[in-house]
């Protein structure tokens, strides 16, 4: 790599994405209760192992030419699949979802890194071939729709919808035919009824709760309603870190990973839930600029898929907090707890940067 | 750029734009979560972490105007339960069911539910006794322990119990000033609160608070505990004496208004409150009306002389009756009381007399006065259920204004009647009645001091002092002679009033003394008085005297007449033989007092003897007998009113003889009252039905 490209590499990414490590950290400490007697400080160590290790993911993916990666696309796409299949076959269950592959003391789920693989790969797809007619959609659709249909089958809901975000996401920019998108959008409400009957039923219970959390105030509704109580007990200026009382008497469900931002919320109030929304925003926006400039479309589609994909998960997931949102198990990028979820996030960071940095022809 | 498709570009700025919009989105819901459903949320988190368990506060003591205790709260146990905590439900309960003697099933089924539902703590049993605490304890049951609470006790049992009130078992007020200075006497409570996490268990580390409980005020009443055992006293004595169904006392000091005594019976304990029907906690002398008779006549008084449509010495003319749109309205007294002076009216309480004055008033004006006197509303007392007595303005004709100026055909409350005349003592301003005095902290700091507070000016001071001496002449020369103290000015009226229901009567008498510097102002209401005399003169007036007597002893208000008046002497008449109230009639007119002794109709000795010199207002001793009289000639007596039976009874003593003429009252006779005639002289008397509208005196 040429080191004159670095005067080209946008670092007020990388501060925005330090500051939200660093809430991060905090939200998670806080959520774990390292201030409570017998506390553990293992999930804040982990979570700053993952932000280090993050870093090193992100400088070699600045590293190496995303021209370079798209190359190997066809065996990207491989590999995820592969990983999906030995994830149904060999994964560990929690909760009811396979989807941890065990390697030695860690544990990854190759579901959050085919994300990644399906951007990578889906923008080389669009890059090569313009999609006009329904052939080429449904070629789209086979391409994403194998990652997304093993992912259903651990099953993770909210992963395969992130998958389909982005897949509409990428079309869209790409210039595909709003028509087309439209049609399928309509193909896709009209066949609902029918998809209905392929969920599970604790998935339509949480769409049903979604509609009316009251349905089941101590049983699937109660998420949302605790949730909702914390966030609104945090008033301006919050109650203080390690000080929210629903997050540290446990009221809070999943405190350190999908319900994240309830924590926050009430712990720093609306002055903290602002800062991070803003600093979302600032990340997506600065993605789409470098979408916006850069050299191709192969550049293009891949920090537009990023900026698709972070937009979607966020807004699920603050919206699910706030009753906006049925609940899927869609982390918080950068917040949420999990090395996986981290670590791909920090790829896509990456990848984004190694864009922006290439924008233009070096001349000599 | 290498490439260049303005699509491309434009769809990165819509993207851009969507996310902005979920983002403005977003913040709009945490602004919405935090600020506008923010109180509700932070309350429902407070609600679920933290577990409260209340700590009762002792609940204030309540005083007589001496600092007298008449109500005060004394702490007692109460077994409680954690449920949680009970490890053996059926144990436990056969165990602590006969320590409290408690139904040994329902407790299980309690408890049972109690855990199902994962309370925190329950009521096993409230205000126990020192024998079931000492059973409990001994038992020494895990998840079973006691709190204090405190119970009321009011010491002087019945006493002033209309007043008091009582307390429910949460220790809230529920009648009297115990309800209407509730929040004032309850004090605030104070909390244990401990933490717990979502899963219902209470935390190692969590935080136990205990917040002390903030004692109740005390209140000071205006009561004055002797006072109010005078009136009870002479309530009970003359209601078993009349047989009369209920009756009402009330003192009033008319400076300010403070009730000094207020009693009902009967009454009940309120420290068993619940032996009593309901209707017996009904506070008469606020919440039930009656109508006034007579003594609403001051009212009527007090407005003409304001207007000046009247003057003391105005001359009356009281035929026996008066007709009014075509109604006969009868006088009290059949045949009337003839010519008179308007203050001889006033004394005679003569009907036709005031339904006169009340014609000159005319309807506005004597409204006017009736509502200025604050009939019709409550006057605001401070105890429940006070009620506002029942006068329409709207509905007043001719007939209505007639019978009003008696006290007929309007209803008030006894606090309202003792109230208005209490402004006439005061020269007239009505000052608002109240019972409490003050309401005081434990150290005895005044916190809140209920000051006397005038309404407004009803009639003028002149007036009202004109109106004073009429009230005096009542007691001193009318209807109200059995009022009269020994050495005091009184003043004040009698009144009756015939109920719906045939033959039943309210006797009453308000007045107060000393007349010319008002300090008590008494009202008293026999209600139903079963034994044959109703007239307010006989019945009431004698209760209002020794009340009366009494309080101006024990508050030592000195005589005045024996002193302050040098007296002009009077030569004593000879009143011997003559029937007994001809007797007092003619003692009377010469300034006299009069003590009857002995039964009989006939005075056969007088002590001082004839033709002594003695003092104006000395009582004479009258000796009466039954035996018949051989005084030759005989007086003829007056026996205007009295029935066929009575006159026969009356002439027969003298020693005369009878000739009836038609039925019902006397009223004329031939020859007439007074006359000396022999011995055995048939005297003819002419009788007629007694009169349609009820009668007053």
């Amino acid at each position: 790599m040429d080191p004159r490209l670095l005067k080209n590499l946008d670092y007020r990414i990388i501060i925005v994405i330090t500051m939200l490590a660093a809430l991060s950290i905090l939200t998670i400490s806080s959520a774990t209760h390292v201030t409570a007697p017998g506390g553990s400080f293992h999930y804040t160590k982990m979570q700053f192992i993952w932000f280090l290790l993050g870093l090193v993911v992100m400088a070699s993916f600045i590293v190496v030419d995303y021209h370079t990666i798209a190359m190997f696309s066809n065996a990207i796409y491989v590999v995820n699949v592969a990983l999906l299949v030995i994830v149904l076959f060999l994964g560990r269950t929690t909760m009811g979802a396979q989807r941890w592959i065990d390697i030695g003391p860690f544990s990854f789920q190759p579901s959050e890194f085919s994300k990644l693989a399906v951007i990578i790969t889906l923008a080389r797809f669009l890059d090569k071939k313009k999609v006009v007619s329904l052939k080429d959609l449904i070629q789209v659709f086979v391409h994403v729709g194998i990652p997304m249909l093993l992912i259903v089958k651990q099953p993770d809901l909210g992963t395969s919808l992130v998958l389909i975000a982005i897949m509409f996401g990428m079309m869209f920019v790409a210039g595909v035919s709003t028509k087309l998108i439209l049609g399928t959008v309509a193909a896709g409400v009209a066949a609902f009824p029918v998809l209905w009957h392929f969920l599970h039923d604790y998935q339509k219970m949480r769409l049903l709760i979604f509609i009316n959390p009251n349905l089941d105030p101590l049983g699937f509704g109660y998420h949302v309603i605790q949730s909702k109580i914390a966030i609104g007990s945090g008033r301006f200026l919050g109650k203080g870190l390690f000080k929210g009382t629903q997050n540290q008497l446990d009221f809070i469900p999943e405190q350190q990973t999908d319900f994240i931002f309830a924590v926050l919320a009430e712990e720093l109030g609306f002055v903290g839930g602002m800062l991070l929304l803003s600093l979302f925003f600032a990340l997506v926006y600065l993605t789409i600029q470098i979408a916006f400039k850069s050299r191709d479309n192969l550049g293009t589609y891949m920090a537009a898929g990023v900026a698709t994909m972070w937009i979607f998960q966020i807004m699920v997931n603050v919206g699910m907090t706030m009753g906006l949102m049925p609940v899927t198990g869609i982390p918080l990028p950068f917040m949420s707890y999990g090395g996986s979820s981290f670590l791909m996030n920090m790829m896509a960071v990456g990848l984004v940067l190694g864009i922006g940095m290439r924008r233009q022809k070096i001349l000599f | 750029m290498a490439h260049g498709s303005k699509t491309v570009k434009k769809r990165l700025v819509f993207l851009l734009l969507i996310c902005f919009a979920l983002n403005i989105a977003l913040m709009g819901r945490v602004f919405y979560i935090q600020f506008v459903r923010g109180d509700e949320l932070r309350s429902k988190a407070k609600e679920q972490w933290t577990r409260d368990s209340p700590v009762e506060p002792k609940r204030g003591t309540i005083y007589d105007r001496n600092m007298n205790p008449l109500a005060i709260s004394a702490s007692v146990k109460s077994v409680m339960a954690s449920p949680p905590d009970i490890e053996d439900v059926e144990k436990t309960a056969s165990l602590l069911s006969p320590a409290l003697n408690i139904d040994k099933e329902v407790l299980i089924k309690t408890l049972e539910e109690a855990k199902k539902k994962k309370k925190g703590s329950i009521f096993i049993k409230r205000k126990i006794t020192d024998e079931e605490a000492e059973a409990v304890r001994k038992l020494n049951l895990k998840g079973i322990y006691f709190t204090e609470e405190s119970k009321r006790f009011y010491p002087e049992k019945n006493l002033a119990s209309h007043v008091l009130g009582f307390t429910g078992i949460d220790s809230q007020g529920l009648e009297g000033v115990e309800l209407i200075y509730d929040k004032y006497l309850r004090g605030i409570p104070g909390r244990i609160i401990s933490e717990k996490d979502a899963l219902s268990r209470e935390l190692p580390f969590g935080l136990e608070k205990y917040i002390p409980p903030e004692e109740g005020l005390n209140l000071v009443l205006t009561i004055d505990k002797v006072i109010q055992h005078i009136a009870e006293r002479e309530l009970e004595k003359a209601l078993a004496e009349n047989n009369a169904k209920k009756g009402t006392i009330i003192v009033m000091d008319p400076n300010t208004g403070e009730i000094l005594a207020l009693a009902n019976k009967p009454d009940y304990d309120p420290n068993n409150y619940k032996n009593y029907p309901s209707s017996i906690w009904r506070n008469s002398a606020v919440s039930d009306v009656y109508e006034p008779g007579s003594t609403f006549k001051i009212v009527t008084a007090a407005a003409a002389l304001e207007e000046g449509v009247v003057s003391p010495d105005d001359k009356f003319y009281d035929p026996g009756y008066v007709v009014v749109s075509g109604v006969r309205i009868k006088c009290w007294r059949a045949g009337g009381h003839g010519s008179q002076t308007f203050a001889q009216v006033v004394q005679n309480s003569c009907n036709p007399g005031f339904v006169e004055v009340a014609s000159r008033l005319g309807k506005e004006k004597f409204i006017k006065y009736i509502k200025g006197f604050g009939f019709g509303e409550t006057t605001g007392i401070d105890l429940p259920g006070e009620a506002r007595g029942i006068f329409n303005p709207d509905k007043v004709g001719p007939v209505e204004l007639a019978t009003i100026s008696f006290g007929q055909g309007i209803s008030v409350t006894p606090i309202q009647l003792i109230t208005a005349v209490a402004a006439v003592a005061n020269d007239g301003k009505m000052t608002a009645p109240h019972v409490t005095k003050a309401l005081v902290d434990k150290e005895g700091n005044v916190v809140q001091e209920f000051k006397p507070r005038v309404i407004r000016q009803v009639i003028s001071e002149d007036t009202a002092r004109e109106l004073k001496s009429l009230l005096e002449s009542v007691v001193e020369n009318g209807t109200g002679g059995r009022a009269k103290i020994e050495g005091y000015k009184v003043a004040g009226k009698t009144g009756t009033a015939e109920k719906y229901a045939d033959g039943k009567y309210v006797a009453s008498f308000v007045g107060f003394a000393p007349a010319d510097d008002p300090q008590f102002v008494v009202l008293v209401i026999i209600d139903e008085p079963s034994t044959g005399i109703y007239y307010g003169g006989q019945i009431a007036a004698p209760i209002f005297q020794k009340v009366m007597a009494d309080i101006l002893k024990y508050k030592g208000v000195k005589p005045q007449l024996s002193d302050s008046e040098p007296k002009e002497a009077v030569k004593v008449p000879d009143v011997r033989n003559l029937y007994v109230e001809d007797a007092r009639q003619v003692l009377m007119k010469h300034k006299l007092s009069v003590r009857v002794e002995g039964q009989g109709l006939v005075v056969y000795e007088q002590v001082p003897a004839p033709d002594s010199e003695v003092p104006v207002g000395s009582t004479v001793l009258l000796k009466v007998s039954d035996a018949k009289t051989d005084k030759n000639p005989a007086t003829v007596p007056d026996l205007t009113g009295r029935t066929m039976r009575e006159a026969s009874e009356i002439l027969n003593a003298v020693g005369l003889k009878i000739d009836i003429k038609g039925s019902g009252f006397a009223v004329r006779q031939n020859p007439p009252p007074g006359a000396e005639v022999e011995i055995g002289t048939v005297v003819q008397v002419f009788f007629e039905p007694p009169g349609s509208t009820g009668g007053s005196e």
